[in-house]
């Protein structure tokens, strides 16, 4: 019985994509918005156009492959208050599932949390969610998909992947 | 009167056609057909290829109109991804530096 519910969960943790649907209607608030949300066909689509002359594009178009999906939301508002501590606790009680981790999470009374997420499964990292609330901006990124950490430590130059959270993956767990 | 019989039957004789009688036949019934055919159905061909030339090109431009928009969003994506993770490095190590 116990391994029948650990089958019918794998396939729920590779599925299971952030919702932030509800975050849309802060854009009519925000003076500026960004609202991204890219899934495979269109990861691929984009992928295309990522040259491979470059060592570190070719890492981001390797990484960008393995990607499920990118969805970003990002908002800048006129007034500290414009949005609500609801708003994000709709995101925190999807992350609150087992198969997420929290790697990071930073507190300051000036400029607000900062968290971010790793998805896991079988020590590898299949998700990256990450939230950064300041009074007067709000940004959710959720990236669903296989992240090698040995490719995020590649990034550094191009795509800026902090060395804090390649070391917070599953596979350095195991080593420990 | 028996030598206009005579002319009457050589002029109304069964005549053999030529060899290539069949093939002239063809060939006239062909040039006829093609200078009688009505006008529509060449219009109507040519705009049938100019529409499937044009919406080629069109999918051709929207695909990579997509393809061009979805790489745009994808940069940007990584871009506010790289930021706010550097910025939330900066502050984990801020304290400690």
């Amino acid at each position: 019985m116990k391994y029948l519910a650990l089958l019918l969960c794998i396939p729920c943790a590779w599925t299971q994509v952030l919702k932030l649907d509800h975050l849309d209607r802060l854009g009519s608030k925000a003076e500026n918005s960004v609202n991204i949300t890219l899934d495979s066909g269109l990861l691929n689509l984009a992928a295309r156009f990522i040259p491979e002359d470059d060592a570190d594009a070719a890492q981001v178009k390797k990484l960008v492959s393995a990607l499920k999906g990118i969805s970003v939301r990002s908002f800048e508002f006129k007034n500290a208050g414009d949005y609500t501590g609801a708003d994000v606790d709709e995101i925190r009680v999807q992350l609150r599932d087992p198969a997420w981790k929290s790697v990071v999470e930073v507190h300051s009374k000036t400029e607000g949390d900062s968290n971010i997420w790793l998805k896991t499964l079988s020590g590898r990292i299949i998700g990256l969610a990450l939230i950064a609330a300041e009074p007067k901006k709000l940004t959710i990124v959720s990236i669903d998909g296989a992240i090698d950490p040995e490719d995020l430590g590649k990034m550094g130059g191009y795509f800026g992947i902090p060395k804090s959270i390649r070391y917070k993956s599953g596979k350095d767990e195991d080593k420990k | 009167m028996i030598d206009f019989e005579n002319q009457l039957r050589s002029a109304l004789e069964r005549e053999q056609p030529s060899e290539d009688f069949t093939r002239k036949t063809l060939v006239r019934a062909a040039v006829f057909k093609q200078a009688h055919r009505p006008r529509w159905r060449t219009w109507i061909a040519g705009s049938v290829a100019a529409s499937l030339l044009a919406g080629t090109w069109g999918a051709t431009q929207l695909e990579h109109r997509r393809e061009q928009r979805a790489h745009e969003q994808l940069m940007l994506a990584l871009r506010i991804t790289s930021q706010k993770l550097q910025q939330i490095e900066k502050k984990v190590e801020g304290p400690h530096r």
